[in-house]
């Protein structure tokens, strides 16, 4: 019932977004352009331990509409439609003003610019392997959207094609349970923050310098707010990461870590949690890319730490689409996994 | 945590109130190259069409963080090579006209000489040496021509190669739209010496 209304509100919205784009021709609008991604997956998990497990999954079906209304203004949002259609959802759908001078003002959902992998990465024909970066992603709940307002931009700077980049951000923000999850704060109904608590907005951004000739990108994020689901609780959230990627002549390395300070209902009691991963890739020929991949996490309790290295290639049938397969080396015995996918961008 | 805000907000009113000219600007073909494929395998200009790629280009602008100068530099190397479909407006940067579909179009731009135009226009696809091995190469199926091989290079007439340097071909963008007559006739030159070095 739940998912239901969630996707009778999903469409409204999606169709009252697709009426604006159609009204706007003729205001020198472009129009509307529909785009996505789409993918087919195949995994076996826990190898070895004599109850292995081989499942298909459509993970992704999900369409992008992007319209340009004006020379300054334009609209972006995409329907995620994943697990065949299990999780109906609008991941982001915001306006967009770009009439000002490097910077950008947005308004609406939109997955929060928090380093790399979040914003930019996710997308399984763009990621160089099948899964997300593991235990990295319980840190950074990720894909993490979120409603509010957002300004972007960048700018060269004196290097020759040196550039900053900056993002900043108020949203709603995550919440869950005192000392809980931060991958479950993710999508949380607002309305249980009912009892004169919604003032409590989250902050953050990112600030980049890229310095493309010599294939070298690096940025620094944070994100801060209250997380407690609890009104008459005041529990802060604080996030910081870091990211850095090289690549020159069909080598790529990138990483990135994330720290989380959560605080605790106990009298001055916080959690420390960390996750992070490393990975690198090399185009071999124009088709055949081989990657490999170190993330994991810690956490409070060393039980709960966790970690993978995880070694594949890539086949790409074309600019837009991708063959991946990997081999994923788990902590602990007979839980190794295989995963492969074809994605492609619509 | 009050630092780490600050010094945020600072870099992003430095990004604000900096000069775009303050660095040299790249080549669309070069931020196609290298900004684009910061994220993703670059697509080839031909996937979409010239109007297309202004819908595209609005909203990646803001995935990249493009300013508008970038923006138009990108739009116009990607719309002088889209799929021909449909006519394509003018592209304005700054109030100056850099690009156009029409063919009496010329460019306010100062005229440069061969190499620099190959630096600027050339080198993301054919590689620095003229091999055909620039990083954006693997976006092309056939990949670009090596201008290296003087045994390829010798049996193409001039008529052909500017055929191609004006018109496209095979993914590559026409470039009549970009540079003067001046300026392709000086990178033919330029890119005609790559094999003459390599005998």
């Amino acid at each position: 019932m739940k998912r239901n209304v969630g996707a009778r509100v999903t469409a409204v919205a999606v169709l009252a977004l697709f009426t604006v784009f159609a009204s706007a021709r003729g205001l020198r609008a472009q129009g509307l352009l529909l785009t996505g991604y789409a993918d087919f997956q195949a995994d076996v998990t826990n190898i070895g331990s004599g109850n292995s497990d081989f499942f298909f999954d459509n993970h992704h079906f999900n369409l992008i509409g992007v319209g340009q209304l004006t020379e300054n203004i334009f609209a972006n949002a995409e329907i995620e439609y994943e697990h065949s259609g299990d999780e109906i959802n609008l991941e982001y759908g915001y306006i967009g003003y770009t009439g000002i001078k490097n910077l950008k003002i947005l308004a609406g959902k939109f997955i929060v610019p928090f380093g790399r992998f979040n914003k930019d990465l996710h997308p399984t024909w763009i990621n160089k392997m099948v899964d997300r970066p593991h235990g990295f992603k319980n840190i950074l709940p990720q894909t993490y959207s979120d409603v509010g307002l957002w300004v972007s931009g960048g700018a060269p700077v004196g290097m020759d094609g040196a550039r900053i980049t900056y993002d900043a951000f108020v949203v709603n923000g995550l919440m869950g349970p005192n000392g809980g999850d931060i991958r479950g704060f993710r999508g949380v109904d607002r309305e249980k923050r009912a009892g004169g608590r919604d003032d409590n907005k989250a902050v953050g951004g990112r600030l980049g310098l890229e310095l493309p000739p010599e294939g070298f990108d690096i940025g620094g994020s944070i994100y801060f707010g209250n997380y407690s689901d609890d009104p008459a609780e005041k529990l802060d959230l604080l996030l910081l990461g870091a990211d850095a990627a090289f690549r020159k002549n069909g080598l790529e390395i990138r990483g990135e870590v994330v720290t989380a300070q959560q605080d605790t209902a106990e009298a001055g009691g916080h959690l420390t949690k960390t996750g992070g991963y490393v990975q690198a890739a090399y185009l071999v020929t124009r088709n055949f890319e081989p990657v490999i991949r170190f993330s994991g996490r810690e956490m409070p309790g060393s039980a709960m730490d966790n970690s993978r290295v995880a070694f594949g290639f890539t086949f790409y049938p074309s600019a837009g689409s991708a063959v991946r397969l990997d081999y994923l080396i788990n902590d602990g015995a007979d839980n190794d996994g295989i995963a492969a996918i074809f994605s492609t961008s619509l | 945590m009050k630092t780490l805000t600050k010094i945020l907000l600072a870099g992003a009113v430095m990004a604000i109130s900096l000069p775009g000219n303050l660095a040299a600007q790249r080549s669309g073909v070069e931020m196609w190259s290298q900004t684009c494929g910061n994220c993703h395998r670059i697509q080839p200009a031909d996937r979409y069409t010239a109007d297309q790629w202004v819908t595209i280009l609005g909203q990646m602008s803001v995935q990249a963080r493009l300013t508008d100068e970038e923006e138009a530099s990108i739009l116009a190397f990607l719309q002088s090579g889209a799929k021909k479909v449909a006519v394509a407006e003018p592209v304005r940067s700054e109030g100056t006209l850099v690009a156009s579909t029409d063919p009496a179009f010329v460019p306010d731009v100062q005229p440069m000489d061969g190499e620099d135009v190959y630096a600027k226009q050339c080198v993301a696809c054919h590689g620095k040496g003229g091999k055909g091995d620039g990083p954006a190469a693997a976006a092309f199926n056939p990949r670009p021509v090596d201008f290296t091989d003087a045994d390829l290079m010798g049996s193409k007439a001039d008529e052909e190669l500017l055929e191609v340097l004006k018109n496209g071909r095979n993914g590559m963008p026409g470039f009549a739209a970009i540079l003067s007559p001046e300026e392709i006739d000086a990178v033919l030159a330029y890119v005609r010496s790559l094999s003459a070095e390599e005998k």
